[in-house]
Order: C-alpha cells, then sequence, then structure tokens
C-alpha cells in the first residue's frame, strides 16, 4: 500500500468513512488511517470543518463526514466509488488497425 | 448531558453509529467483518488487522472469514498458510450490492444521492481517455517508470477523434507504407 498516491488513500478513507454511515468513533478512524499508512494527525485536519468536522456522541469523539457530495467527487475521482477492477478500453481492434 | 458550545453529532446519526448497514441486518461479527470490507474493497487485510478495525475476537473475526469466503466475498491472496491477506472480491456481485446497501442507508438518513451516483458510474462506461506514454520509460528500483499524460474527453469527442483516426489510418494504407513524420508537441 505503500506505494499508492496519498490522494487516492485520501479517498479510501473518505469512502471508508461514507459506506460507515457517514460517522465514526475517532479511535476506529485512527486504526483505519494507519491502516491505510496515512498520518492519523494531519489528514481530518486537511478539509475545511464543514467537509468533516470532530463532534461528540455521549461523550466519545466522533468524526463525522459533513459533505457527502464532496466526499462523493473524491471516490469518483479517484475510482474508488463501486468495487471494480481497472479496466482499459482500446479505441480499435488490431483488425481496424491492419 | 452536553456542554454548551461542543458541537454533538445529530441524533439520526448516533442512533446508527457503529452498526453495520445501519443496523438493518443485525448487529453479529460476520456482519461486522462484511462492512469492514465492504467500506474499503480496495485494500488488504491480516487477520490482525481485521481484529483491530472491527474491535472483535479472533474467534469471532475467524468466523466472520469463513463465511465471506464461502460467499465469494473475499479471498485469501497469501500461500503462506499461516499469515493469510484477504483482499475483496472484486468481481463480487454480493460485493457491489452490499456497497449500494451502503449508500442506501446513507441517503435515506441524509438525503444525499450517493447510491444514484454509485449505480449510474457502475452502469455507465467511465469517461474514455487517450493516454501518451513516453516510452520506453526508465527502470528505478526494480520498477519500470514510464512518464506520461492521460487526456480525459467527452464520449462524443472520443467518437469523432477515432472516426478521424480511422479514416487517416485507411487512407495511409490505401496510399501504401504510412510516412513517419515528426511531430513536434
Amino acid at each position: 500500500m505503500a506505494d499508492e498516491d496519498e490522494n487516492r488513500l485520501n479517498a479510501k478513507f473518505l469512502g471508508w468513512l461514507k459506506r460507515n454511515g457517514g460517522a465514526k468513533h475517532l479511535t476506529t478512524c485512527e486504526k483505519k488511517l494507519r491502516h491505510l499508512g496515512l498520518e492519523v494527525d494531519s489528514t481530518i485536519g486537511l478539509w475545511g470543518q464543514d467537509k468533516i468536522t470532530i463532534v461528540f456522541s455521549r461523550g466519545d469523539k466522533v468524526v463525522w463526514l459533513k459533505d457527502i457530495e464532496w466526499a462523493d467527487e473524491w471516490a469518483k475521482m479517484h475510482d474508488v466509488e463501486v468495487p471494480h477492477h481497472a479496466q482499459t478500453q482500446y479505441m480499435f481492434t488490431k483488425e481496424e488497425l491492419r | 448531558m452536553s456542554s454548551p458550545g461542543r458541537k454533538e453529532l445529530p441524533k439520526s446519526i448516533e442512533v446508527v453509529l457503529d452498526k453495520p448497514f445501519d443496523g438493518l441486518l443485525g448487529d453479529t461479527a460476520e456482519l461486522r467483518v462484511l462492512q469492514e470490507i465492504v467500506a474499503d474493497p480496495h485494500s488488504n487485510y491480516t487477520h490482525r488487522e481485521l481484529m483491530d478495525l472491527t474491535g472483535l475476537s479472533d474467534p469471532s473475526v475467524r468466523r466472520g472469514i469463513r463465511v465471506l469466503i464461502d460467499h465469494g466475498i473475499i479471498r485469501n491472496m497469501s500461500s503462506a498458510r499461516r499469515s493469510p491477506l484477504y483482499r475483496a472480491n472484486l468481481d463480487s456481485k454480493k460485493l457491489t450490492a452490499l456497497t449500494f446497501l451502503s449508500y442506501a442507508s446513507l441517503d435515506d438518513r441524509s438525503g444525499s444521492a450517493s447510491m444514484d451516483d454509485a449505480v449510474r458510474h457502475y452502469c455507465g462506461r467511465r469517461d474514455p481517455y487517450i493516454d501518451f506514454l513516453e516510452l520506453p520509460g526508465v527502470k528505478t528500483e526494480g520498477k519500470m517508470m514510464v512518464d506520461g499524460v492521460r487526456v480525459y474527453m467527452s464520449r462524443a469527442t472520443a467518437k469523432r477523434l477515432g472516426e478521424v483516426l480511422q479514416e487517416v489510418l485507411k487512407k495511409a494504407s490505401r496510399d501504401g507504407r504510412p510516412k513517419k513524420r515528426r511531430v513536434s508537441p
């Protein structure tokens, strides 16, 4: 995973949070960030608080994804929205190029 | 009791916090492992990592993994028997359907349109693009590195470009050997 682009890793984290209902305890998010090889301290603060923020739930810190549309765009841009294999489509067949 | 000024999670989210698929199917160990895989199907997972991420015990994770393997949702990518490495089976339609379910749960609660968006993305072909690669590339640390530029375009543009290229190639083929021409960037 170390070879992956950091933006794609960020997209994976946002996608993970979104598919977990848009909110997760901070401690769990920290575990996931470490799993992805991202910096725990800096990642959540990368984006504005109107996008993703830390709030409280029953006394515990929770990371809340506020702007779901914005997270959708990240996922689409880095192709992590729906599970699939990366694909290459060729414009011509070898026969057409002959 | 919340302190004044302290931002609290909305109640509508709090009731489903940490519940796999918003609690729709219950909250078992199997579902927790499944939710973790669905939430990030593009990563690899060791047994220990799944325990850490789900907060489940060793036997619970083992049970969850067995169910997911039986259903073809994950695969063990490692040949070393004692250190399995699990990865989502990206060909599994159940995995895709469950991804849509996770979006549907979020959308019903928040009014977002993630599922519609994802279904469109899944059903529709992706935007066409052309890669311009600077071959042959350079070998760096055992890997072949090739610089390149990817140009995305609309389908209409791609179709027109394809037609033009086909005309050019056909003409070159009719006229004999295609001429080599130096093209400046």
